[in-house]
């Protein structure tokens, strides 16, 4: 086989099937129109050495082929850059905050030595960060290759901008989400949260829930420690709970409620950002979603593990133990209760929020 | 990047464009391949194989050239030519390159 046509043999490997021998036959005839010229020049055959450097000139055989290829010749091009390259910045955000906050909970709940801890932070950095690199760069590739742009590039609204005031990913975005005096923040800020689309809000909803289900269902793990024994091992320090009661009576029975809780809850959202405008459905939905909660919230208060420790006796103890808490004497119990109680209330307020979009028909 | 090195990045990104109306302009007449890039370097305008014709396939693609395959000095060659769509765009790009080069021209 000539240089030329091992060359040429190269570049066909590297062609679309039902275009090969038709590029291959042109590309051949462009080099012997080329080695003749140049013999012509010369006035004699050329050399081995010269025939190589010729189809060096040409091009390595993967760069010639790959002009041929349809559609983007680039993983991610210069129009989705900007979007992929500020999402995969504040999913290493989250996760650097993610994974510090379960080694801080790991050694808490005791289930790490602080040395342990730091070792799996490097390890959850590290596992993590090129999990959401790789899948970040799957995302980029498939949304590239798509007939036509994602509606987040074309159809933007100017109220939804905030998130990327606050995430500017740079010491200004810092400063702002750290609260400094001195960023530009307060008033507009407000109006812009106020205005943020119902859209956009449901959206972040769907994605703080998916995040947790995949950690609740096992998808991935926070300081080495699986959800349901890190809830467990929480548990366990309150007085008179064991971690394998907790395990029994908390954690195992609420799995499958938490998981079908949080899938109706993405399926509310989905419905809600698809028609933001859907007041009495998404409201009665609400409703549903806020009894289901009571009813987790109830079964945890009175029928759980927990139940004989989040007892409250009568109003005057309930203040005065939370008094008392201000003045340093710390009770994990009374936190417990206060948790439930805050809980409770927050419920109470979806209900009243969800009857008004009812009694309004506004969404 | 050195100023070198930028005027480079830019001098091509200059070329790239006008590279796609020479070779419309110079299929007006056939050509295949080698003899189109023989023109178009005499005109001053070098063109890498590897560019070229790529190019001629992806405009073929587009609707804006015919080719077909004909033997000539006893090799089997391509030969390239405008269609006639490939003509009225070709008529629309110079008008547009005229503007574009008189507004340059005023602005230089």
């Amino acid at each position: 086989m000539t240089l030329i046509e091992q060359y040429l043999a190269a570049v066909a490997a590297q062609l679309p099937g039902e275009k090969r021998e038709d590029i291959v036959a042109e590309l051949r005839d462009a080099l012997m129109e080329r080695i003749e010229a140049r013999e012509a020049e010369l006035g004699r055959a050329m050399t081995e050495a010269e025939t190589e450097s010729l189809l060096r000139e040409f091009g390595h055989p993967l760069t010639v082929a790959a002009r041929y290829r349809g559609g983007p010749d680039h993983l991610i091009g210069p129009e989705l850059f900007p979007y992929w390259w500020f999402a995969l910045k504040a999913a290493l955000v989250v996760l650097v905050v993610v994974v510090g906050i379960g080694a801080v909970l790991s050694v808490a709940v005791g289930q790490a030595s602080p040395v342990d801890a730091f070792a799996d932070i490097w390890e959850g950095l590290l596992d993590g960060g090129l999990m959401i690199i790789g899948l970040a760069a799957i995302a980029g590739f498939v949304i590239e290759r798509q007939p036509n742009r994602p509606r987040f590039m074309t159809d933007w609204k100017v109220r939804d901008l905030e998130l990327f005031r606050h995430w500017s990913l740079n010491g200004d975005g810092l400063n702002l989400a750290m609260g400094d005096e001195t960023a530009p923040k307060t008033a507009m800020s407000k109006v812009a949260r106020r205005n943020r689309s119902r859209a956009a809000e449901a959206l972040w909803c769907v994605a703080i829930w998916a995040v947790f289900l995949l950690w609740w269902g096992g998808g991935f793990r926070l300081g080495g420690l699986d959800p349901q024994t890190l809830l467990a091992s929480a548990a366990a320090l309150l007085p008179g709970v064991s971690r394998d009661g907790a395990m029994e009576g908390l954690v195992q029975p609420l799995y499958w409620p938490v998981i079908a809780y949080g899938l109706v809850r993405i399926g509310l959202e989905l419905a809600r950002a698809a028609s933001p405008h859907m007041a009495v459905p998404v409201a009665l939905g609400d409703l549903v979603m806020a009894g289901a909660s009571a009813a987790i919230l109830a079964w945890v208060w009175t029928r759980s593990v927990l139940a004989p420790v989040a007892v409250i006796d009568s109003p005057e103890q309930l203040i005065e133990r939370t008094t008392d808490l201000f003045r340093g004497h710390f009770s994990l119990s009374h936190i417990l209760v206060l948790i439930l109680i805050f809980n409770a209330l927050e419920i109470v307020g979806r209900v009243l929020g969800a009857l008004r979009r009812l009694a309004t028909a506004r969404a | 990047m050195d100023e070198t090195d930028l005027y480079e990045a830019m001098r091509l990104e200059l070329r790239r464009g006008s590279l796609v109306l020479a070779v419309l302009a110079r299929l007006r007449v056939e050509q295949y391949g080698y003899s189109l890039r023989v023109a178009l370097a005499q005109d001053g305008l070098e063109m890498e194989e590897s560019t070229l014709y790529p190019l001629l396939r992806r405009l073929e693609g587009q609707g804006l050239l015919v080719s077909e395959w004909r033997e000539e000095e006893k090799r089997r060659k391509r030969f390239y030519r405008l269609s006639p769509e490939g003509e009225a765009v070709l008529v629309r790009l110079h008008a547009e390159w005229r503007r574009i080069s008189d507004s340059l021209e005023r602005i230089l």
